[in-house]
């Protein structure tokens, strides 16, 4: 088992499109372990609802006997899971408090310390994240799970190296679905999409089926791994299946929403994104839609979506979730108080030099506030690992085609469209025109 | 009509707030500001009371910060930001009339006619520097004649659709089925009849 501690950082836990990875963020956390009871047996239409009983439940253990660290871990780890269920942050301060709670009464309590893994996770604190993970395992080291919670804060902190020997421990020790879809994005990341296609194989293979949503998420993921390159119709079957094991699955019909969209089916895209973030308004959902709404011509109702972006995301700031990079990039994309997105993308590059959605969000960021030659050795990086993520090579082309090389600039963004010519509805049409502009 | 307000409002809001301690006594709550039901929340409440000369039903919903988000649009009328207090009383009237029209009463089988008689819209500090928004509304009709038999009046409520766009996933609230009559000297409120429901956001 290779594990090294970093100093320093914070990032994404980065599925390509910045926005979304909050959303993987809440899978990781879910999938840690800690101390979590099994999930529950029925597919529930209304997991919330089954997981606030659990809440219930173990609230009043708690208050019963107040020094009952183990209730305490398990009221955490109930309050994580309906976070992520529910999308809804504040369920993650609520599981601090039962963390902190637990550490009152068991101060070297190693579950506790990877509940606090799994929360620093959540909020970004990447570096901490991975201090509490090695305590947790020096007190107990028969937690083969927090290898995957130290290595999905390398992701975040751009030591790309470090967590894929943490994944690749992981799937030799304990080869299962959770640790192969870990393995596969770093390939995906590293630009191998052969080897990241295999690994997916085996991630799905290893699917016990007992956790449907556990299902649902993988194939979901699979499937944006095959929309990311374009791929509309292979999508379409994982998403598919996804549904099956899940019916009414939100990140399932946020990619069919997603598959619509790249058709130009806006009517469609609309409907479905709309069900959507009526169920979980997640913010990478809600700016989406909005995109959807733009390019269909509704600005008013596209500029309400992005309203509700940035209310959401107050209430994630105010329960300590980082937002730097996130935010920094939905407002560059949508031309939106550009200073801020800079200062962001800035804050958000400091703390996680070596993560490439980073990076690029800092090129990005530049780039939009009129300072191309600034953001080229940005962009560079942020294709340091030769990744096929068709947003960096747009990012990069626009940014060569401002600093005047135009040969670059046509490359780049014939590989952004050639990786995907569907990447975005709102900056797709942009990287054609470009490229025609520029004799492409 | 406000004084219709002084007393059963506050035995409402003290009602909400004995729900609310009930179910979130022993959470550890994130702050002071937090919606105590979760960001995306819409919990309702409605309450019955019969008296000599008039029935009268409570009803109340409360956004938490995200559904109060959108639905902040539709308030400020004249899109300048602020939520002026008579943009708040024309949605609270505007919202008592979309329940008015959800909203049925039965009495000894007889359909009722429910009237708003007062109407209130709240907003008050949420978390992340959001507003929640609370909406008040008492509807009266009057207390049909003596039955012929002696037994006690049947009420019965159902809501056909919720007030405003964004309530149609909640339930429709549970009313008892039954309000024992009143003394005319002691017109006594019937135990309340609390209903939450979440999350039923829809934008």
């Amino acid at each position: 088992m290779t594990r090294t501690v970093a100093t320093g950082g914070l990032l994404v836990l980065g599925i390509g499109a910045a926005l979304l990875a909050l959303a993987l963020a809440f899978f990781l956390v879910a999938d840690d372990g800690g101390g979590r009871s099994p999930a529950p047996a029925a597919v529930s239409a209304d997991l919330v609802t089954t997981t606030s009983a659990e809440i219930a439940f173990w609230e009043e253990r708690l208050a019963a006997d107040p020094a009952d660290f183990t209730a305490a871990d398990r009221l955490a780890s109930a309050y994580i899971q309906r976070g992520r269920e529910s999308g809804d942050v504040s369920d993650f301060t609520r599981a601090q408090a039962a963390v902190n709670a637990s550490f009152a009464s068991f101060s070297d309590n190693p579950a506790a310390f990877g509940l606090l893994a799994t929360l620093q996770n959540v909020r970004h604190e990447f570096a901490a994240a991975i201090v509490s993970a090695e305590r947790s395992l020096e007190l107990d080291p028969t937690q083969d799970h927090l290898l995957s919670a130290i290595g999905d804060a390398q992701v975040g902190l751009g030591l790309y190296a470090e967590a894929f020997d943490n994944y690749t421990s992981l799937t030799d020790q304990a080869p299962s679905l959770a640790a192969f879809s870990r393995l596969a994005y770093v390939y995906e990341l590293r630009g191998d999409l052969a080897n990241a296609e295999g690994a997916w194989g085996n991630a799905l293979s290893l699917d016990s089926g007992s956790n449907a949503e556990a299902s649902a998420w993988a194939n979901t993921q699979y499937a944006t791994f095959r929309l990311n390159q374009g791929d509309l119709d292979d999508a379409a079957t994982p998403y598919d299946a996804a549904l099956d094991s899940f019916p009414g699955y939100i990140h399932a019909l946020a990619g069919q929403a997603r598959v619509a969209a790249a058709n130009g089916d806006y009517d469609s895209a609309i409907a479905l994104y709309t069900q959507v973030t009526e169920r979980q308004p997640l913010p990478e959902y809600v700016a989406a839609l909005g995109d959807v709404y733009a390019v269909a011509g509704q600005t008013a109702e596209a500029a309400e979506q992005y309203a509700l972006v940035e209310a959401i995301r107050q209430l994630y700031v105010a329960n300590g979730i980082n937002t730097d990079l996130q935010i920094a990039v939905f407002l560059a994309d949508h031309d939106l108080r550009l200073d801020e997105a800079l200062a962001s993308a800035e804050a958000v590059y400091a703390e996680t030099p070596g993560n490439i959605y980073a990076a690029d969000a800092l090129a990005w960021a530049l780039y939009k506030n009129g300072r191309a030659g600034d953001a080229l050795p940005y962009a560079e990086e942020a294709l340091r690992l030769a990744t096929q993520g068709a947003s960096l090579w747009y990012h990069s082309g626009l940014i060569h085609a401002a600093t005047g090389d135009e040969a670059s600039a046509r490359a780049h963004l014939q590989t952004a469209i050639d990786i995907n010519p569907h990447f975005s509805p709102l900056q797709a049409p942009i990287a054609e025109q470009t490229l025609a502009e520029l004799g492409g | 009509m406000t004084s219709i307000f002084s007393r059963p409002v506050v035995l409402l809001a003290a009602a909400l707030v004995a729900v609310i301690a009930a179910l979130f006594a022993l959470a550890p709550t994130p702050s002071a500001d937090a919606h105590p039901l979760g960001n995306f929340t819409i919990n309702r409440y409605s309450r019955i009371e019969a008296y000599s000369d008039v029935i009268r039903v409570h009803y109340a919903f409360d956004m938490a910060e995200i559904p109060a988000f959108q639905e902040r649009g539709d308030i400020d009328a004249n899109s300048d930001g602020d939520i002026s207090p008579a943009e708040a009383h024309t949605y609270a009237n505007e919202q008592a009339d979309a329940i008015t029209a959800n909203l049925s009463l039965t009495l000894d089988a007889q359909p009722a006619e429910l009237s708003p008689v007062a109407t209130r819209a709240q907003l008050f500090p949420g978390e992340g520097g959001l507003d929640t928004l609370r909406v008040d509304a008492v509807f009266e009709t009057p207390t049909p004649p003596p039955a012929r038999q002696p037994s006690p009046i049947a009420t019965t409520t159902t809501q056909t659709a919720s007030a405003g766009r964004r309530l149609s996933s909640c339930p429709s609230p549970a009313l008892p089925s039954r309000a024992p009559r009143q003394a005319k000297t002691s017109p006594a409120p019937s135990p309340p009849t609390r209903t939450t429901c979440s999350p039923a956001l829809s934008m």
